[in-house]
């Protein structure tokens, strides 16, 4: 024989449901029925709007950001090595370029050695210029003041290492290094 | 032998030079160019003109392709901060993305240089960063220093034209939440990059309702998005 299982009623359905709906004649007559005349929900505050600019990125922003950092890198390691043994390098001489005094100043390097080199320029545009053996090169660098630093790719020499030569729009440098033996 | 270097100084210097192109020339106003990072691992790694003569002979041939390329001691130093070592961060794609984003360059120049007497090695690759890093194959060039000047520019001008990656650099209060076209992209060091083409970009932050616009990536921009 099976047992039928009856499910739980609920307590008293009918007498809820009626003191429901009484409740809410009562509210209506009293005038606070919400049922026919519902009351707009209040708008959450508006979150205040993101206000972005978007726009390219100018190349003065691009040289700056990269510049800056760079700058301080070669400042150090010029600094490093004018503590330790290291040659005199000579001031940089300028004569003024013909055809456009406003244009940035050029350096040419020439590498009249057997070995590679590398120059650093430690200034406001600070640049690291590698010559193989017996080549030329010609850099524009902005104006200012900048510490050079040579350095031989041979065991046995010393870095040469200059101090404040003033670069100058309009103006060409030109530095060769030789070897010569002692 | 010991022998001491001379050097002759003059201040005259022809006007038909030869010049560095692409170092500084660009007007100020224009937009910044695309930006480029030469990665070079040096062997040995104490070899100061290995290492600065591959950054610069590829460097000298992406200026010629019209790039700016992050300078050669900021370079080194994300390469070898704290963590990295320069040959192990190019096989590895986070790492690229972590480099490529503080420099701000999608297009990365990953070198290989070695160095045995007068007999030069140079492994090339080209990286894109965009939602992926995408490496190209290795192409060896070997022989001389003047080799190794002369094969880098045709290994860069076959690989790198076309459509290159662009920047977005954010500025603007934290938890700034980058959108592009639908889906969240991920910043890093202020930056994000996104491929060629037309894109919807959103911008949120917590508390604001977002900014929502329009931007082309083409030839490889850096976009500047300044967020109050």
């Amino acid at each position: 024989m099976r047992a039928r299982l009856k499910a739980p009623r609920a307590a008293n359905p009918g007498t809820r449901a009626g003191l429901g709906r009484a409740l809410a004649v009562t509210l209506c007559l009293l005038g606070a029925c919400t049922r026919s005349v519902p009351t707009p929900a209040r708008p959450a505050p508006a979150d205040p709007p993101l206000d972005v600019n978007l726009r390219l990125l100018t190349a003065a922003e691009q040289r700056r950001a990269h510049f800056e950092e760079e700058a301080t890198l070669v400042a150090q390691r010029v600094e490093a090595w004018r503590r330790h043994g290291h040659g005199e390098l000579p001031p940089l001489e300028a004569s003024p370029r013909e055809s456009d005094a406003a244009s940035w100043p050029e350096v040419r390097i020439r590498n009249a050695t057997d070995f590679g080199l590398v120059v650093w320029f430690s200034g406001p545009c600070p640049r690291t210029v590698a010559l193989a053996p017996r080549a030329e090169h010609a850099e524009e660098l902005c104006a200012g003041n900048y510490d050079v630093v040579a350095e031989l790719d041979e065991p046995g020499f010393d870095p040469f290492v200059g101090r404040g030569d003033e670069l100058e729009d309009g103006a060409a440098y030109q530095v060769t290094f030789l070897l010569r033996p002692r | 032998m010991k022998a001491r270097v001379a050097l002759a100084l003059t201040g005259l210097l022809a006007l038909a030079a030869h010049r560095s192109p692409g170092s500084a020339e660009r007007p100020d106003e224009e937009p910044a160019l695309p930006t480029a990072a030469v990665l070079v691992a040096a062997t040995p790694v104490s070899d100061v003109f290995l290492r600065a003569y591959a950054f610069e002979v590829t460097a000298t041939a992406l200026k010629e392709l019209g790039f700016h390329v992050a300078p050669l001691q900021l370079t080194a130093s994300r390469l070898s901060a704290a963590g990295r070592s320069p040959g192990a961060c190019q096989e590895d794609a986070e790492c690229l993305r972590e480099v490529a984003a503080e420099l701000g360059a999608p297009t990365l120049v990953l070198v290989r240089a070695t160095k045995s007497g007068e007999a030069w090695q140079l492994g090339l690759r080209t990286s894109r960063v965009e939602v992926d890093v995408v490496t190209s194959a290795p192409t060896e060039i070997e022989g001389t220093v003047s080799d190794i000047f002369a094969g880098v520019a045709p290994v860069l001008a076959e690989e790198l034209p076309g459509d290159l990656p662009c920047v977005v650099q954010i500025e603007g209060p934290a938890e700034l939440q980058l959108r592009v076209d639908g889906d969240e992209r991920r910043v890093s060091a202020g930056r994000a990059f996104i491929g060629p083409g037309a894109h919807r970009v959103e911008l949120r932050a917590p508390g604001r309702a977002p900014w929502r616009g329009r931007l082309r990536c083409e030839g490889g921009r850096t976009f500047r998005m300044e967020a109050q």
